[in-house]
């Protein structure tokens, strides 16, 4: 494949000593050449409003960081209060309630089927993990989290239950059918094993899950998400608010007053600029090692 | 100035939103086309004005929807008691369509610089002043309404954090009555913690999911453990590492977690200045993002040089393998 030739001819110009001293974007060309895919941070913005001008609140609730952008099933619901924010994955029938955050910035989160993420719970995956093993969170499916949970870097399996207000820390797993009960701190790499119930600062084995409270399990991961499909319900895709908004903005238009921006091109010119600096960048490197060579 | 520069970046003035155009809206041309558009027109004006109809046919039962005032950034009632004060104060006018309106007090939060990162739901409210760099996370809430908090430089307050100020204080501390929250720099407060009138020193973490009651001092350099429960009046000395619910001393720190405290608050500075950016983009740019996301994600499913025969220079082949 021709782009596989030039991308390993460049790789061996650069030579591993240059490597680490590159730019970030220096270091992504060289990163795809080297067959990795590496996330781009989101680049340098064209236009930018300080939050402390606005009038009205301006928070979105699915936010994409460059290339790190949030894959939502369409069966899935969000709370218009909630936050997701970078690699956030969720899949069919999820409910996220209302002030969560989801910060997909740093590492992937995904979250199974007809799980919920109740309310003010953070969910936030960290770049690289102590216990070695990836640092992204994956939640199993019919999971309940809670409201004002905490969870980093974790693992749990499906059919799991974490109680109200308890922290996951970095590498803590749980595994299927176990249940952490409200305001225990799970410890970084502790393990809950299947069909246990562990609690406490830091958490413990409490007890053992009986067969009915496996079977409830499931059916309280459903009932949440019945909720969760009539609020859906009751909220409408948009408001009226729009309409002043709207008239003002018409309003201000036809009074002259508005700029126009040629925003594709400006953004076309900064893409274009950082290219050719990354790119100068690589030459100057490569020229450097032929000559060090 | 002027299309084709590319080197002004457009930052908005005092407008309470700006209004740019992605070119201009296409009118028709041709006279069916306009003829539709007036006609189309027509029934839009007739169903909005049949929407406010119905809203006052409804009467006190109709749904209004209303814009949600801005609370990342929002002033409070000043109050003289509060010493030492934070925040800046200021003096408006009650109604200002009124020529003799009575003044108002208010007290609006106070940040240093530019380079700070406040999310657009946090809550900062009030007697609040922000040193430089400091990054507010999604859904905190620093509420200074009946006490003053002060945040240093480089400090991070993560995600769903509270914090609050105290007007009354159980014990009487030695310089009398409640302390305000005073916040020292490259502090890192973890997801969910709650603070109430402590006082945190340069260089410390406070954990995850952590709670600090009233009159907490944490000395520089110490760490309070995820979902500790620090009792009232505690005092954390420098280099101590306090959990548990009630919070006691479990071990001195190590070197190499002293380093990691400080490490962590500068790469939450260069994190924030992602989320500041991404966060500062007007609607039309998110927009044209977008749009551009979607058309290099179809462009990277079907790959067009490859089926066309298409081979480009070694710098092109990067940049697009860089594209995905």
């Amino acid at each position: 494949m021709v782009r596989l030739q030039a991308a390993s001819g460049l790789l061996r110009a650069l030579g591993p000593c240059i490597r680490s001293s590159l730019s970030p974007e220096c270091q992504q060309i060289a990163a795809a050449a080297a067959g990795v895919r590496l996330f781009e941070s989101v680049a340098p913005a064209v236009t930018y409003r300080d939050v402390s001008d606005e009038w009205y609140l301006r928070q979105r609730s699915q936010i994409s960081l460059g290339n790190r952008l949030p894959h939502v099933a369409v069966s899935a619901w969000i709370s218009p209060s909630a936050v997701v924010v970078g690699d956030v994955d969720l899949l069919d029938r999820v409910s996220v309630w209302n002030n969560v955050v989801l910060r997909g910035d740093l590492n992937n989160i995904t979250i199974g089927q007809v799980s919920n993420v109740q309310d003010r719970t953070v969910i936030h995956a960290a770049r690289t993990s102590p216990a070695g093993i990836s640092a992204s969170v994956k939640v199993g499916k019919f999971v309940t989290i809670e409201p004002n949970c905490t969870l980093r870097s974790c693992r749990i399996g499906d059919f799991a239950k974490v109680g109200a207000r308890s922290v996951l820390l970095e590498g803590s797993m749980m595994e299927d059918y176990s249940v952490l009960q409200p305001g225990s701190v799970l410890p970084p790499t502790r393990r809950v094993p299947t069909g246990e119930v562990w609690g406490g600062v830091p958490a413990r084995f409490v007890r053992a899950l009986s067969e009915d409270e496996r079977d409830a399990l499931k059916a309280e991961a459903d009932d949440i998400r019945r909720l969760a499909w009539q609020q859906d319900a009751e909220q409408l895709p948009v408001g009226t608010a729009w309409r002043g908004v709207e008239a003002y903005r018409a309003a201000v238009v036809e009074s002259g007053k508005a700029v126009s921006v040629p925003m594709r091109r400006l953004k076309y010119d900064q893409r274009k600029r950082r290219e050719d600096e990354a790119a100068n960048a690589i030459s100057v490197a490569a020229g450097a090692s032929q000559a060090i060579k | 100035m002027g299309p084709g520069s590319g080197e002004t970046q457009y930052s908005t003035g005092t407008m309470p939103f700006t209004v740019v155009h992605l070119g201009r809206h296409p009118k028709p041309k041709d006279l069916i086309g306009k003829a539709m558009y007036a006609l189309g027109g027509m029934m839009r004006g007739l169903g909005t004005a049949l929407d406010s109809i119905g809203v006052v046919v409804q009467g006190p039962y109709a749904r209004h929807d209303h814009l949600v005032p801005n609370t990342a950034w929002m002033p409070f009632e000043a109050n003289a008691d509060i010493k030492p004060a934070a925040g800046a104060q200021q003096q408006v006018p009650f109604n200002p369509r009124l020529r003799e309106s009575p003044a108002l007090d208010i007290v609006a939060p106070l940040k240093k610089g530019s380079a700070g990162f406040v999310a657009p739901n946090a809550k900062v409210i009030g007697n609040v002043s922000l040193g430089s760099q400091v990054s507010i996370w999604y859904g905190a809430v620093l509420r200074g309404d009946i006490n003053a908090i002060t945040v240093g430089d480089k400090t991070n307050i993560q995600d769903n954090v509270v914090v609050h100020v105290a007007r009354h204080s159980l014990t009487s501390a030695p310089a009398g009555g409640p302390k305000p929250t005073v916040i020292g720099s490259a502090v890192t407060i973890g997801h969910g913690a709650t603070l109430h009138a402590c006082t945190i020193g340069d260089g410390c973490l406070v954990g995850m999911g952590a709670t600090l009651l009233d009159g907490v001092m944490l000395e520089p350099g110490s760490i309070v453990g995820a979902g500790a429960v620090v009792p009232p009046g505690a005092v954390v000395k420098s280099g101590e590492i306090w959990a548990g619910a009630p919070a006691k001393l479990l071990r001195k720190l190590s070197a190499e977690e002293k380093g990691f405290v400080a490490a962590s608050a500068d790469n939450y500075a260069k994190l924030a200045t992602e989320h500041r950016i991404e966060n500062g983009k007007l609607f039309e740019e998110v927009f044209l993002d977008a749009a551009i996301a979607e058309e290099r994600e179809w462009r990277s499913l079907t790959d067009i040089d490859l089926h066309m025969g298409i081979a480009r220079d070694d710098q092109t082949q990067l940049v697009l393998a860089t594209r995905g």
